[in-house]
């Protein structure tokens, strides 16, 4: 919401994304990281947004986190929000091995697309872990995969909030040891990142002529 | 039992559709389905998503980017102080509403709401021409031929009186004749299909929630008209003539949704204003449910709207070429089904 100008009241805006398979529990992480709370969520649309104060060491950090749709139809759509991400969080659904297997063939190549941030701190985050018996992907596998992609892993569950915390707060560390995200994301100068329209961009044959 | 898998094992092959519509078909499980037979909530499903097609399109660019961009456009045609509100923040890409575009205000309404918000939508824009492209833009395995002769397609006044008719003669697609076009999910009209549905009519029974398939449905389907859901409906209008609102859509006019989003921006223009300074807030507003949306008002406002975009863009066109050739112009390829 809108804060009082002048004076930021936060040290650091830091911008990280959720990606991921449909119904791995993108909305459901961030939302029981924001508002301890776990719910039967409807599928997101597009993408969602949501803020949370977070206070490391003596810095005060305002996280900007961006939920993605999963589902490919978004795709163009949420493409645009890897743009200037310091982190970004990969998330697939411990008892789905395809939305496991989908980070490799299809999400690291997103990001490698799109992610403007050379130093971007990228996450890998195995959801559902209260499912225990229904397992389909070991965390051998979700640590190897991390090795493979140089990114930090941690297995949770939004449903009992397991490690919830920690991911975000892991993510948030590392980014703070990066000197030139720091930098990015310091004095709370908020950076517009959407100076470009997409809809008009990826449509130069429209018939209208929109400059004023 | 559940609709989305059937609606799926029936149509998905065209490749159109993937789980990104179930959204949009919550409101028909959840919600009517508790009071309707599945089969009738599989074929208002089945409309509603014949109308919004174009939004759930895999490839290229979908129906709700093109909305956005006409959104966009009319901002900047009607009203300068939210136009330029919105330039100065960022959000240009007006992806805040996309999602009420995708699904129609499902999210942000509640289901009687949503309902309403419909039934007032498309009851605005009704339109034989349109109702008559819907009724026959069935996907692949809809296309189903009646046996009889396709006069019943048209709409003929006289089969208008699907259920009398029905009872006399052989079962035809009665049930589905009840199917309305213009308000296929308001909940009144959804309790009369019911209520009126013969008990071993053809949808019940052969319909796609029953657990044998594809068989099943084909033989059934032969002898009935599947597509014909809108037939009564859509012939009764044509009688009692349809107001003069169509005339701006018929001319491929931008459809109301869009105008209601505008509208919903313009109603809430001091909340926006207020506390909206960039994307996020504006995201966080919309998706947070912050907004007053009042369906009339919003209606109202938006076919207003529409109105004066339509005017605007003819006082443009005028401006930039000296001469345009009058858009109006009806082409009448087919005299046949042209409204007199």
């Amino acid at each position: 919401m809108g804060s009082s100008s002048g004076q930021p009241e936060f040290d650091y805006l830091f911008k990280v994304l959720l990606i991921g398979d449909s119904g791995v529990g993108k909305s459901s992480l961030l939302l029981s990281f924001t508002s301890n709370t776990f719910d039967d969520l409807s599928p997101t649309i597009g993408v969602d947004f949501k803020v949370k104060y977070l206070t490391i060491g003596e810095k005060k950090l305002k996280l900007a986190i961006w939920d993605t749709a999963g589902q490919e139809r978004f795709r163009t759509l949420t493409s645009s929000y890897y743009r200037g991400a310091q982190g970004i969080i990969m998330v697939y659904d411990v008892t789905r091995r395809e939305t496991f297997t989908n980070l490799s063939d299809i999400w690291a190549k997103e990001i490698d697309l799109y992610s403007t941030n050379q130093d971007c701190i990228k996450m890998l985050v195995g959801n559902k872990v209260d499912k225990e018996s229904e397992r389909a992907v070991s965390k051998k596998e979700g640590i190897d995969f991390a090795r493979v992609y140089g990114c930090l892993f941690l297995e949770c569950s939004a449903k009992t909030r397991v490690n919830v915390e920690q991911c975000f707060e892991e993510l948030v560390l590392k980014i703070l040891e990066t000197p030139s995200l720091t930098a990015e994301g310091s004095s709370g100068g908020k950076k517009n990142i959407f100076k470009q329209n997409p809809a008009h961009t990826s449509n130069a044959s429209s018939s209208y002529c929109c400059s004023s | 039992m559940d609709l989305w898998e059937s609606w799926c094992g029936k149509f998905a092959k065209s490749g159109f559709f993937s789980p990104g519509s179930k959204p949009a078909l919550s409101f028909t499980t959840r919600d009517t389905a508790s009071f309707i037979y599945n089969a009738d909530a599989f074929w208002c499903f089945e409309m509603l998503i014949r109308r919004t097609r174009a939004n759930f399109q895999m490839e290229g660019p979908t129906g709700v980017m093109d909305q956005l961009q006409t959104l966009w456009h009319i901002l900047q045609l009607t009203d300068k102080e939210m136009f330029s509100h919105i330039s100065r923040i960022g959000a240009e890409s007006l992806h805040f509403a996309f999602r009420m575009l995708l699904v129609l205000f499902r999210r942000e309404l509640s289901f009687d709401e949503a309902l309403r918000m419909w039934e007032m939508m498309w009851a605005a824009d009704f339109n034989a021409s349109v109702a008559e492209t819907l009724e026959n833009d069935c996907l692949e395995p809809l296309v189903i031929q009646l046996p009889r002769q396709s006069e019943a397609e048209i709409g003929d006044p006289k089969i208008d009186d699907g259920h009398r008719n029905s009872t006399t003669s052989e079962p035809t697609s009665r049930s589905s004749d009840r199917m309305s076009k213009s308000g296929p999910l308001s909940k009144s009209s959804l309790l009369y299909i019911s209520s009126l549905l013969p008990r071993s009519g053809p949808l019940p029974k052969t319909g796609p929630m029953s657990d044998d398939n594809d068989t099943e449905m084909k033989s059934a389907s032969s002898s009935y008209n599947f597509c014909g859901l809108t037939r009564s409906l859509w012939s009764r209008n044509e009688r009692t003539h349809v107001s003069s609102v169509v005339s701006s859509f018929e001319k491929g006019d931008d459809p109301l949704p869009v105008f209601c989003v505008a509208a919903i921006l313009i109603m809430n223009r001091h909340k926006i204003m207020k506390e909206a300074r960039s994307i996020d807030d504006m995201i966080k507003i919309f998706n947070d449910k912050l907004l007053a949306i009042r369906v009339r008002r919003c209606i109202r406002t938006a076919m207003k709207l529409r109105k004066k975009y339509i005017y605007k863009n003819q006082v443009i066109k005028i401006k930039n070429h000296t001469v345009p050739d009058t858009e109006s112009n009806h082409e009448p390829d087919s005299g046949g089904d042209s409204k007199s």
